[in-house]
């Protein structure tokens, strides 16, 4: 099986990843508690996790662009819901990072700060020009605010990195399923793109 | 037993603190206007407050100086900092600019604005950004104050507009708490000031006030965060305190890291 090549965009961050991960580690037997699943905000499907200190919305399903194709926003809203929380029971929602799985960009989970993909939690269109502020934005959301790459942005805006530089920078090109995850289902299919989505 | 420590600092304070603190407010030419609450009843959380504070005016102040900020169609929280002949300034976060790429101020009055960036202010890696918007109308913009060297256990008050989950909106949240944490260097961020004020997403950019109305860090890390590490500082070390620690406390970007870029 080929070896998924991931890139953390993480990378320019200069922390130690070592000590990172420790505290991640405790970090995830602290929130027992929290708990992830498809809700609502502000009257649209949202994936929203509920914690000790309070329920986080954490991503807006506003897209019909694959409403067609039978993926309307409360179906991504609760096949990406589930996949968080599977992904937070087992310990493996430490880092979110981007990827490459057959040639089209995801959002995936990584166990650390520059690590390779454990876990996809969904697919971007193809082409998307965003997929870098977008995952941008959803570090910021399991942040509570944006992270490191801040100097990436020129104007103070939207950071805006072409999707075509960042594949560009990949030193490998996936085309293979994350080791040890079996393929799973819903990348098989068109998936939800996330760039029309909202996100805090 | 560091939460417990900071509550017995905190009653020490309210007991020696003074009762009699000369306030922005009354009086002072920068009392709120009585406006209109066409947001939303303001929702007080107060789960312990020390004597000789003016908590109503208070929570005026932080509705008078705190606006929604609208990015696209989603919002964080910012703070009226500065006015002049008409123009506005809007501090808030970067990451709540992140989120869209037009903005709008909404004022306490209801009022919506169209804001642009400030060109030329550059926060460096603080995830501080600033906003402009033009108005005739009249609004109370914040008075500075600072954090830094406040004691553990001294009350605190921040305000900001919570996202809503299902339909409802809460309208301008204010929450009363204590400085828990204040770290010698900053976080990646700027972040600095640990405080045990609930924060909620979309609160991000408002105020953390001090018991004069005086604004003395900027709201933008809540407690418990979801995923990854917000508690590395900006060289790339991690402070010597268990996770629990640091999540327990909401956090603040000093506003004196504020003053440095402005």
């Amino acid at each position: 099986m080929k070896r998924t090549t991931l890139v953390s965009l993480l990378a320019i961050s200069a922390l130690s990843a070592a000590a990172s991960v420790t505290v991640g580690a405790d970090k995830a037997q602290a929130q027992v508690a929290t708990r992830f699943y498809c809700g609502q905000s502000r009257g649209v499907p949202a994936t929203v996790a509920e914690t000790p200190s309070g329920i986080r919305p954490v991503i807006r399903w506003t897209s019909d662009y694959f409403s067609g194709s039978g993926y309307t926003p409360e179906v991504r809203c609760k096949i990406v819901s589930q996949k968080f929380q599977q992904n937070f029971e087992s310990g493996r929602l430490r880092y979110l990072t981007i990827g490459v799985v057959n040639q089209e960009p995801v959002i995936c989970v990584a166990e650390t700060e520059g690590g390779p993909c454990s876990d996809v939690l969904y697919t971007m269109k193809r082409g998307q020009q965003d997929a870098f502020a977008t995952k941008l934005r959803l570090q910021a959301v399991g942040q509570g605010r944006a992270s490191g790459p801040l100097n990436e942005s020129t104007g103070g805006g939207p950071v805006y990195v072409s999707l075509a530089d960042f594949v560009n920078s990949l030193p490998v090109e996936a085309s293979a399923t994350p080791p040890s995850t079996p393929a799973p289902t819903p990348e098989a299919q068109p998936q939800p793109e996330a760039s029309t989505e909202s996100l805090w | 037993m560091l939460k417990a420590k900071a509550v017995l600092i905190g009653l020490t304070y309210w007991v020696t603190g003074q009762t009699n603190v000369p306030g922005i407010f009354p009086g002072s030419g920068a009392s709120p206007p009585s406006q209109p609450n066409v947001l939303a009843p303001v929702k007080q959380v107060s789960p312990l407050l020390p004597p000789g504070i003016d908590l109503p005016s208070l929570q005026r102040h932080a509705q008078a100086i705190t606006v929604k900020v609208w990015a696209d169609d989603v919002w964080g929280s910012g703070i009226l900092i500065q006015q002049q002949g008409g123009r506005y300034w809007v501090l808030t976060n970067q990451h709540v600019l992140w989120m869209g790429k037009t903005y709008r101020v909404q004022t306490p009055d209801g009022r919506m604005h169209i804001a642009s960036l400030v060109p030329g202010v550059r926060f460096g890696n603080n995830d501080l950004g600033l906003l402009k918007f033009s108005s005739p109308a009249r609004y109370t913009v914040a008075t500075l104050g600072s954090s830094l060297r406040l004691p553990m256990g001294t009350p605190v008050f921040a305000a900001g507009f919570p996202v809503p989950i299902e339909f409802e909106d809460k309208g301008l949240q204010f929450t009363t708490g204590q400085i828990s944490l204040i770290m010698p260097k900053a976080f990646d961020g700027g972040y600095q000031v640990g405080y045990s004020n609930t924060i909620e997403k979309g609160m991000s950019g408002g105020p953390l006030l001090n018991r004069q109305g005086e604004v003395i860090g900027v709201n933008g890390i809540h407690q418990a965060p979801l995923w990854g590490n917000p508690y590395v500082f900006q060289d790339g070390s991690t402070p010597d305190l268990d996770w629990d620690s640091l999540a327990r406390s909401s956090w603040a970007i000093p506003i004196e890291t504020v003053r440095r870029h402005l």
